[in-house]
This record gives structure tokens, sequence and C-alpha cells, in this order.
């Protein structure tokens, strides 16, 4: 595994990203976790200058402008007309010499079994993981999986809900 | 390892008295519970031994033509991370 600052920054802050997620509704979860290599690749087409800028020198690309329709996800602007098509350039730079050799990142992700996730993982080994709020350490309670509230967006009562030191059968 | 009077008492019962039930949403396109964390549960509250109570939550909305909601999951926790994790400890009569 290797993982430079820049690209650990980026593992880190994937999350925060809006736009930045990866479909894997795919993979066939069912019966236990999938484990697979997550690859990265920062700055692929030297948009970013990782070396000195040179002034007032635009370069072309192959990339154009796709349509702004101004409602999707990533096509939020105040642009109402249509601007596909047109050429994007990108700044000149006099990149350093092996600018590029650590914009390359690969983890091992696991995705959990279906149902599972960050809240049952357990939480960290250290005290003060109590309370109500907290993000990790539960279980999906095995007479608890899809059940059926009626009433979508309406109110739902789950009714007479105790707890036990001892299992009811 | 110098342990306060609280954790002693903690460890010794493993049994906790405090449960944490949380509500998810389930999805019907991926027909699996969707472990939610606590600012996007229907709902989360604290159940104690000996009192049983009914939980009011807002059933799984609709989100779209294939999601059309009405499913929800439960997970459980013992209020204190350390304490026994056994899941059959809560139990619930129906859902109204």
């Amino acid at each position: 595994m290797f993982i430079s600052k820049k690209n650990n920054f980026f593992f880190e802050n994937f999350h925060i990203i809006s736009c930045q997620w990866v479909d894997v509704s795919g993979l066939d979860t069912t019966v236990r976790p999938y484990t697979d290599q997550l690859t990265s690749i920062l700055n692929p087409d030297d948009f970013l200058c990782e070396g000195t800028p040179i002034a007032d020198t635009w370069l072309p690309t192959n990339f154009t402008t796709t349509c702004c329709p101004g409602t999707d996800c990533c096509g939020d602007t105040e642009m109402t007309k249509c601007c596909g098509g047109l050429p994007v350039e990108r700044p000149a730079c006099n990149q350093w010499k092996g600018y590029n050799k650590d914009n390359k990142a690969t983890v091992m992700v696991t995705i959990p079994k279906d149902g599972e996730g960050q809240v049952t993982a357990n939480c960290a080994p250290t005290s003060g993981n109590w309370g109500e709020q907290r993000d990790c350490g539960f279980r999906l309670h095995p007479k608890g999986k899809m059940l059926d509230c009626g009433n979508p967006g309406g109110n739902a009562v789950l009714k007479n809900v105790a707890a036990s030191t001892f299992f009811q059968v | 390892m110098i342990y306060t009077i609280y954790q002693l008492n903690l460890k010794k019962n493993k049994f906790c008295i405090y449960k944490v039930v949380r509500v998810c949403e389930a999805s019907l396109v991926l027909d699996q519970c969707l472990a939610c964390i606590w600012n996007s549960s229907l709902v989360t509250t604290t159940i104690e031994q000996g009192n049983p109570q009914d939980i009011e939550f807002t059933c799984t909305p609709a989100r779209d033509e294939r999601e059309h909601g009405g499913k929800f999951c439960i997970y459980v926790a013992p209020f204190f991370e350390e304490m026994d994790h056994n899941t059959n400890f809560v139990t619930w009569s129906s859902v109204a």
C-alpha cells in the first residue's frame, strides 16, 4: 500500500467533496463483506499546476464543456443556457521533476455486509463511546430487518419496547 | 491499570440496564437495511430495563417511484459500549 500526503488528503476528505462517490451497489455483500482495492489518481490531466505557473499562457485540451442544466448534482450553476461543446484550456506550467510520482494511491477497502457499516463496527477501544448519539457499536437486531411501518412519511409506533437481561422466546 | 469505582461497577455488571434503540430506513431497491448514523435515524432512544415504552417515529418516507418507503430496521446497542452486546435483550410487541 502506498499513500502519499496528497492522496492521504484525498482519501480523508473524499466524503466532504461533493459528487465524489463510488457506486458499490452492484457488489454482492449479501453473505459476506467484499474487499478490493480502491485506487485514486490525482490531477490526471494536469489541470492543477504542480510546479511553476507560466503567466498568461493557456494550453488547449481535449476537453469540452458539458451542458449545464443548472439542476443536477454536479451541474449547479446560475447559467440557464446550454453551454456544451466549448473548448477547455488549462494553465501552462513548468512542472517539477517527478511531480506526479505521488499522485496515484491504492488502499484496500472493505464494503461491509448488507445492513452493516460504520455504525455496526466496534467503537474505538477507548472509553467515552457512550450514549445514544454515538455512531458505532450498534448491532442489527435479528428480528428487526425490513419491518413494515405501513404509512410512508406518517407516524409509526414501536410498541412496548423492553430491555431485559435474558432471552424472551 | 487503575479503575475508578464507576468503571469497576461497569465491569462487574456486564448486563447494562440501559439499551439504545435506533430505527433506520430500509431500502426497497437494495432490499436491505441502511445502518444509519444518529443524525439520519428515524429515531434513536434509550430504554431502561423494567420500564417498557412505546417508541414513536416517522415511517420511512418515499424517496422516488422505486423507493416508496414504508420499511425500516432496528439497531440495538448497550448504552455503554463496554457492556454486553446481545441484541436479543431488546424486544417489542408490535408495530402500529
